[in-house]
Order: structure tokens, then sequence, then C-alpha cells
């Protein structure tokens, strides 16, 4: 049992704009190999009051990015007299992962409501793409999704759907 | 020695790709078409993605490639044209200027080992000439009639250079990229059928909507799979 292997999160993560704003969801697993270090890990980090974001890849990474993101969007919101937009704050993730490529493992769903475009769902992959999309899905369980999604999505959907 | 800091950063592989991007002049200024996938290693990861960009007045810049790095190069292209607006002295930058600008940028990060993992195709037209070249991810660069990017260099480029001629209409140039990209959807693995067409002319640019194109799958064999399949491919 390699306790030494790094803590990746095989992870499904998923962010889905509907009617009335956007609802995210993840799983609780995060494994060190074979080994499941954590079983109910909040892999749905919050970054300000409206926007909040769903981390997976390297748990040690997309933590460490959502810190540094909270950091700045608390002093842009102070700077700015009102709350960040959502936009804003997908761009300060991709302004982290883009420039720190070589680095970080980690692919994050960025999604939150702004009085300007309501809800919005960015998605942040390896790399540094930054890619708005009325639904995301990531981490290593999502390749089972995208047939799944393909077929059952729909936009202007209700919260219950 | 073991200290990552210290070693000079650079970029090894790209994560999100898309495929080629097609370009040829025409009577009125340039046509470009790319479709809207992005790839993700073998998986068809993103669906719509936009690599048809216009640049300023003047010119059109498609690309193929990583595509956080494109994004990036959009940022710098849009300091690069507010600047230029800022001077206010009723000159702007023709499509030759931002090529060249390109160029600089692709090479110079070459030559640091750490490349933007681009091919690019840059397109305009000023005061009525017309210019469309193309610049890849080590600062090769080069202006033609007709340019592709990647595998369209070697499936699209053969077919312009047959039906290629000055003053094609805009419908005989739409046509002829059609063409190109349909022989690139059933011959590229990383294509997808959701194309976009952009023109540039004179009077600025317009990118088109995405549309699908008609694909020819009527092999006798499919009709009646059982002939013959005994010790057949």
């Amino acid at each position: 049992m390699d306790f030494n292997a790094p803590h990746s999160m095989g992870t499904t993560i998923i962010g889905v704009t509907y009617n009335g704003g956007v609802v995210l969801g993840a799983d609780s697993r995060t494994s060190t190999g074979v080994y499941v270090a954590n079983r109910a890990s909040d892999k749905i980090t919050q970054l300000t009051d409206n926007v909040y974001v769903c981390r997976s890849g390297s748990a040690a990474d997309s933590q460490v990015v959502s810190d540094y993101v909270r950091y700045f969007l608390h002093q842009h919101t102070i700077q700015l007299g009102q709350p960040a937009t959502v936009k804003v704050a997908a761009n300060l993730v991709r302004l982290l992962s883009y420039n720190n490529k070589n680095f970080l493992e980690t692919g994050l769903i960025v999604g939150g409501w702004d009085k300007y475009e309501g809800g919005q769902i960015y998605g942040v992959p390896l790399g540094g793409t930054i890619v708005q999309q009325p639904f995301a899905i990531g981490g290593s369980g999502s390749s089972y999704l995208y047939g799944f999604f393909d077929q059952a999505w729909k936009g202007r959907m209700t919260k219950d759907e | 020695m073991g200290d990552p800091s210290a070693e000079t950063q650079r970029t090894l592989y790209p994560y999100v790709t898309g495929s080629s991007v097609v370009a040829l002049k025409y009577k009125d200024g340039i046509l470009m078409a790319a479709d809207t996938g992005g790839s993700y290693g073998s998986t068809l990861r993103y669906k719509s993605i936009e690599r048809l960009k216009p640049i300023g007045k003047h010119s059109l810049l498609g690309a193929s490639g990583e595509i956080s790095d494109f994004q990036e190069i959009l940022r710098y292209l849009d300091e690069l044209i507010l600047y230029d607006n800022m001077w206010d002295d009723g000159n702007s930058l023709g499509p030759k200027e931002v090529h060249n600008y390109l160029t600089r940028i692709m090479y110079n990060r070459r030559n640091k080992f750490n490349p933007l993992w681009n091919s690019l195709i840059l397109g305009g037209v000023k005061k009525g000439q017309k210019y469309l070249g193309m610049v890849s991810m080590i600062g090769v660069n080069f202006e033609d009639n007709h340019v592709a990017t990647g595998l369209g260099n070697h499936l699209a480029r053969p077919i312009l250079r047959d039906e290629w001629h000055e003053n094609l209409t805009f419908e005989e140039g739409v046509q002829l990229l059609e063409k190109c990209m349909r022989v690139l959807l059933y011959r590229d693995r990383s294509a997808v059928n959701k194309i976009q067409i952009s023109k540039i002319t004179e009077e600025g640019a317009t990118v088109f909507p995405p549309f699908s194109l008609k694909t020819y799958w009527e092999f006798s064999a499919f009709k009646n799979p059982t002939v013959g399949a005994e010790g057949s491919w």
C-alpha cells in the first residue's frame, strides 16, 4: 500500500444551469492509490457568497487554487463594493491554472449566480482553457456521463428536473 | 538539480486541442473555416468552441492546437489592438502587422523552449489588399493564397491547389471550403460535424453561425452487409 501516492480524487463533478440559477454536484471519495483516504470529502468549495467551485484531480492542487482564488476574490469584492461576477471568479481560476500549467493537475468547474448574467457554469480543465457551458462534467468518473448527458440534457429545466 | 522552481518552465504537451483550420483568398477578401470541437486527448470533450475570431477592424484569426494558449493569444492581441486604438491617429493595424506580431511571439516562445502550442492562420483585407498568412508553434511563417493547419495541410491543400483560382465568388469559396472540411470530417479522427465559416472583407468581419455538413454513407456493402461478408474486411 503506497501511502505516499499522491492524493488523487477519482472524482465525478457536475455543474448544471437551470431556469433559476445553477446546481452543482460531486461525489465524496478521495483516494490514495487503491486506498480511500477520505470517504466524506467535500469537493464543492465556496469562493464567495454567490460562486462555488467543484474540484477534481489532485486534492492538494485544487485546494490551493481555491484558496488563492477565494483570497483574491475577497479583496476584489471589497474594492468593487458589490459581489464579484461568476465570470471574474472563473477567470481568476483560469489565470492560476494556465500560468502554472506545468505544475498543476486539477480540473475545475466554476458555478454561480450574479445579477448581470444570472446562473453560469464555466469549465476550467487541465491546461487552463476556460469554456462557458450550459452544463459541465469533470473528473475521471465523468467519462461514463458523456453519453448520458448528450441524450438527457435539455436547456431551461426546473430545479427538480 | 531537483528544485522544480529553478528549472525554466516548458510546455510539454497540449491538453485541450482544436483540429484543422482552412482558409483561402477570394474576390472580396478572405474565407476561413474550422470546426467547433475541442478534443481532450482522444475524447471529443467540447463541442462548441469558437476557433475563428475577428481581430481589430481588418483581420481574422483562426487557431488549431491548445485552446488555452489560443485564449492567451487573444488576450495579447486584445491589448495590442487597444493600444493601437488609443493612439487615435486614424491608423489601424492591418493583417500584415498582426501576422508579424504573432510570428515574433511564437518564435520567441519557441526560443525559450516554452512554445504556445498553436498553429495560427491570420487573414485580412486592408485598403483593398488581401493578406493570408500562417504561423506555426515554432515560429515558421509564410503567406499564400490558401493555407491550412495540421491535417488540413495534407488533406485540404491538394484540393485547393487544384481548384483555387483568383476571383472566386463568395459562394464558390464557401463551396470549396465545405469540400475541404468534408474531407477533413471523413479522414481526421478529431474532427466534429459542426463547422463555422467566417469571412473578412473591406467592410468588416463576419463569423457565421455553426452548421453541419451532409455526409455520404450509402455504400453497397452497408446495404447488404451479409453479402460477401465471409473473408471480407
